[in-house]
């Protein structure tokens, strides 16, 4: 039987990617457990209620990209009382606190206010990627804060949001010489489009590669 | 035993003593089988090239003692296929499939020690392939690990895991 030294099973579990065979990684033995929470990238969270930030944090001091997830799937059909929670200003507040090198964050079926976006856009240096799916409590302000402020910003997904629209000049916001957007999706948005905003930010983002 | 690993070898010269090959390295495996390659070849593998230099290149006689004749062929072809630029996904394909899970994990650990970066990350992904979707025993089994948490310390981390780190909701199906 061989022997692998931890330095060297680190190198097979940078190829370990999926959340569940990082999981089982990481109930192998204890130093495998120490070592995948110090390896670990991606980590997705699927009840925001089941873990504070700080746990995570210690258990994952090195991830770049939360997926996090607040109301039960039965929220869809309006079965979940107005004021259930969800809220993800905590998250960010105490990520920020702790300074960890958020990159990409996923929400779902979450509360997500301007303060929170605003928070957001001014805690991360390197932030390349939000994604909103089915989340509410927020309006355009808060993006035109991640678009005015996230330098690196490649992905700005949102999918099926409430959202309040205050007359698409956040579209305006955007860096002004050149954006790093590759793929930008706003079609939940309900208000009208300022649609020579969207032609000068096409025309100013060189790698754009998907527009909805 | 040389003969047989010449057979599978074929592009291979193997031998002890061979006087008019001094521009050849020979690398000694840890079952004392010499195996003569060109240089460009040690230049591959970082941990041998290092040694050559180290002595100016007087020595070209390396003992590999961590590395077995079974394995080292294994290790002299994909090098040969590195630097013809040939390594393809089906050179690597076909490479793969005639190893066994312990030839795999031996091929690893050779090309750890010698430093080969490229043998290192392929080893690596098909390791990573082998362990997916299997359970947590399998991959004990599979590296040879004892469990060191207590009974009562596994279940608290598998409960953990199962309610936080892991997706229940229909439409999680793709997170996991």
């Amino acid at each position: 039987m061989n022997y692998f030294p931890d330095e060297v099973i680190e190198h097979v579990f940078d190829y370990v990617v999926s959340h569940s065979d990082r999981n089982s990684l990481s109930l192998v033995c204890k130093s495998w457990y120490r070592i995948e929470g110090f390896t670990r990238k991606r980590v997705f969270i699927g009840n925001c209620y089941s873990i504070s930030p700080e746990r995570l944090v210690e258990r994952f001091p090195d991830f770049k990209s939360l997926t996090l997830k607040g109301k039960p799937h039965f929220a869809d059909f309006s079965l979940v009382p107005h004021g259930w929670g969800g809220f993800v200003y905590p998250w960010i507040e105490a990520l920020a606190k702790s300074r960890v090198g958020l990159e990409e964050l996923r929400l779902k079926r979450m509360v997500v206010s301007d303060e929170s976006l605003e928070l957001l856009s001014r805690s991360f240096m390197n932030f390349k990627s939000l994604v909103l799916v089915s989340c509410e409590g927020f309006t355009t302000d808060g993006l035109a804060a991640v678009a005015a402020n996230c330098r690196s910003l490649r992905e700005l997904d949102l999918q099926e949001n409430e959202v309040e629209d205050h007359k698409g000049q956040w579209l305006s916001c955007f860096p002004e010489n050149c954006t790093s957007l590759v793929a930008l999706n706003f079609a939940c948005l309900k208000g009208e489009i300022n649609v020579g905003a969207l032609e000068r930010l096409v025309a100013r983002s060189p790698n754009l590669k998907s527009l909805r | 035993m040389a003969e047989e690993v010449s057979s599978q070898m074929n592009s291979l010269s193997i031998s002890e003593t061979n006087p008019s090959s001094s521009a050849t390295i020979s690398l000694v495996s840890g079952d004392d089988i010499v195996f003569k390659v060109e240089p460009t070849i040690a230049k591959e593998m970082e941990t041998v090239q290092s040694f050559i230099d180290e002595t100016d290149g007087k020595i070209t006689t390396i003992p590999l003692p961590n590395i077995s004749s079974h394995d080292l062929p294994y290790v002299i072809e994909y090098c040969e296929k590195s630097i013809a630029g040939k390594i393809t996904k089906e050179f690597e394909a076909e490479f793969v499939k005639k190893l066994n899970n312990e030839e795999v994990k031996e091929l690893f650990l050779a090309a750890n020690y010698l430093n080969i970066k490229k043998l290192l990350d392929f080893l690596s992904q098909v390791i990573a392939d082998r362990i997916a979707n299997k359970s947590v025993e399998y991959v004990r089994r599979y590296f040879g690990i004892e469990n060191d948490f207590t009974p009562e310390e596994e279940a608290k981390l598998r409960e953990e895991l199962a309610w936080t780190f892991t997706g229940v909701d229909p439409d999680d199906e793709d997170e996991n």
